[in-house]
């Protein structure tokens, strides 16, 4: 979902592409999304919004939309980054050739960026998975929390403690190889 | 034949007051000043002139890829940036200066894709089109190779076959021998000799003299942003020099002669 965002905003906000008052707007709501801690950010989805709006929020379901919308404005960063850096040549064969923005984006552009981008979203992707620990402050069971309450049962911190950070260290190998293979398929230039 | 029967036989490129400026810094700069000519259709234009005389400028306006330029750009006395992609490709094609294929396509890719978009053309019609085209320009064996494993002179001819596909009346190239060596030159003179003799319109802009030297049939000379001079001329010693092509040309140490 960050991921869904992020490109979003981040293309509308690349400097080529300037749609008059929309970039603007989310600019600044990218800018808001990267300026506010998502520790404040979680707090806000999950106490302030009900509040205001009078419903109620599962921690989960809060949980999943505030790390989105809180990495979605650094994902939108990369975004407008990949995108700037693709030479102006590349949109204007392109247009030479007839292709349309959309076309232009969706089958020159973006596939390019994608490329350059992906070691930059793997560590978006990192820091997401670290942030997860954040949201056992709102009373859901993730893998730190987990880790807390097996430490007040047991009263044993270090293995404990040791075991969840190597969780955390296979997770983020996981995720690791997932990008690699992913940018070894779409690399076109061998180095 | 009086001129308007001739004129619809053979269709131009009208080209009527273009100009364009930019800004620089809070300042406009003239680039191209109310250029008014025509390119006609089997012949070779050369557009020559030291670097900011206006050259490329002048063929980016054509290619529509300059905005806020000024004027008319009329063939068959309609004006091309009212046309639509499918019918404005399908007059004008461009050849920029690096050549900017997609470096993520293959070859064949590279070159069926704007069909498919395009023209909707269906992917075996596209690819067969390709091959067409591609081997017309021997380039065949490099169809399933990515562009960063050509040399300049190939990276060249598939984007003039990138081109080529959409069947444009006229083709306009950007420093085309700016990156190639005398061997890869002397090929793409053919190849160009050859798509003026099909019967299309070629637009070149260099300054590499030896090139238009070669390959000289309709020279244009520009200065300023304008066409200072016109010349039709099969041979550079029918070239007076007295006029400013001429000096230009003879400034040279004449390595060509």
């Amino acid at each position: 979902m960050s991921f869904l965002f992020g490109i979003f905003f981040g293309v509308l906000s690349c400097t080529r592409l300037k749609v008059l008052i929309l970039s603007s707007v989310i600019e600044s709501v990218t800018f808001v999304l990267r300026a506010v801690p998502f520790f404040m950010q979680l707090l806000i989805v999950y106490f302030v919004l009900p509040d205001l709006f009078h419903f109620n929020f599962e921690p989960f379901p809060a949980a999943v939309i505030s790390l989105g919308i809180c990495s979605s404005g650094y994902v939108a960063q990369i975004v407008r980054g990949g995108l700037n850096s693709i030479p102006v040549v590349q949109w204007e064969a392109a247009f030479a050739l007839g292709y349309t923005t959309l076309q232009s984006l969706f089958y020159v552009i973006l596939p390019q960026m994608v490329r350059n981008v992906l070691p930059a979203f793997n560590n978006e992707l990192d820091s997401l998975l670290k942030s997860t620990a954040i949201v056992s402050s709102i009373g859901m069971l993730e893998l730190t929390r987990m880790g807390m309450n097996i430490v007040s049962r047991e009263m044993q911190p270090v293995p404990i403690y040791l075991t969840v950070a190597l969780f955390y260290v296979c997770l983020s190998v996981i995720l690791n190889f997932a990008t690699r293979s992913i940018e070894k398929k779409i690399s076109y230039v061998k180095y | 034949m009086p001129q308007e029967v001739l004129k619809k036989r053979f269709p131009m490129l009208n080209i009527k007051n273009l100009s364009l400026s930019k800004q620089r810094r809070k300042e406009s700069i003239q680039i191209l000043q109310k250029i008014s000519f025509d390119i006609p259709k089997n012949r070779i234009s050369l557009l020559l002139g030291k670097s900011g005389s206006g050259k490329t400028s002048l063929l980016r306006c054509i290619a529509q890829l300059e905005k806020g330029h000024d004027g008319e750009i009329l063939y068959k006395s309609v004006g091309v940036h009212q046309l639509g992609a499918k019918e404005r490709c399908q007059i004008i094609g461009f050849v920029p200066q690096s050549f900017a294929l997609f470096p993520h396509l293959t070859i064949l890719d590279n070159c069926a894709q704007p069909l498919r978009l395009l023209l909707g053309a269906k992917k075996r019609d596209a690819y067969l089109k390709v091959e067409e085209v591609l081997s017309s320009l021997d380039m065949l064996q490099f169809i399933h190779a990515r562009p960063h494993e050509l040399s300049a002179g190939q990276q060249q001819r598939v984007a003039i076959a990138r081109a080529l596909v959409l069947n444009p009346s006229f083709l306009l190239f950007d420093e085309p021998t700016s990156a190639l060596d005398p061997e890869n030159r002397d090929l793409f003179i053919a190849i160009v000799q050859k798509l003026s003799g099909e019967g299309r319109g070629v637009i070149i802009s260099t300054h590499d003299m030896v090139f238009a030297a070669k390959i000289l049939d309709r020279a244009l000379f520009m200065e300023g942003g304008l066409i200072v001079e016109t010349h039709d001329i099969q041979e550079l010693g029918e070239l007076s020099s007295e006029s400013k092509l001429g000096r230009f040309l003879f400034s040279f140490e004449r390595p060509f002669l």
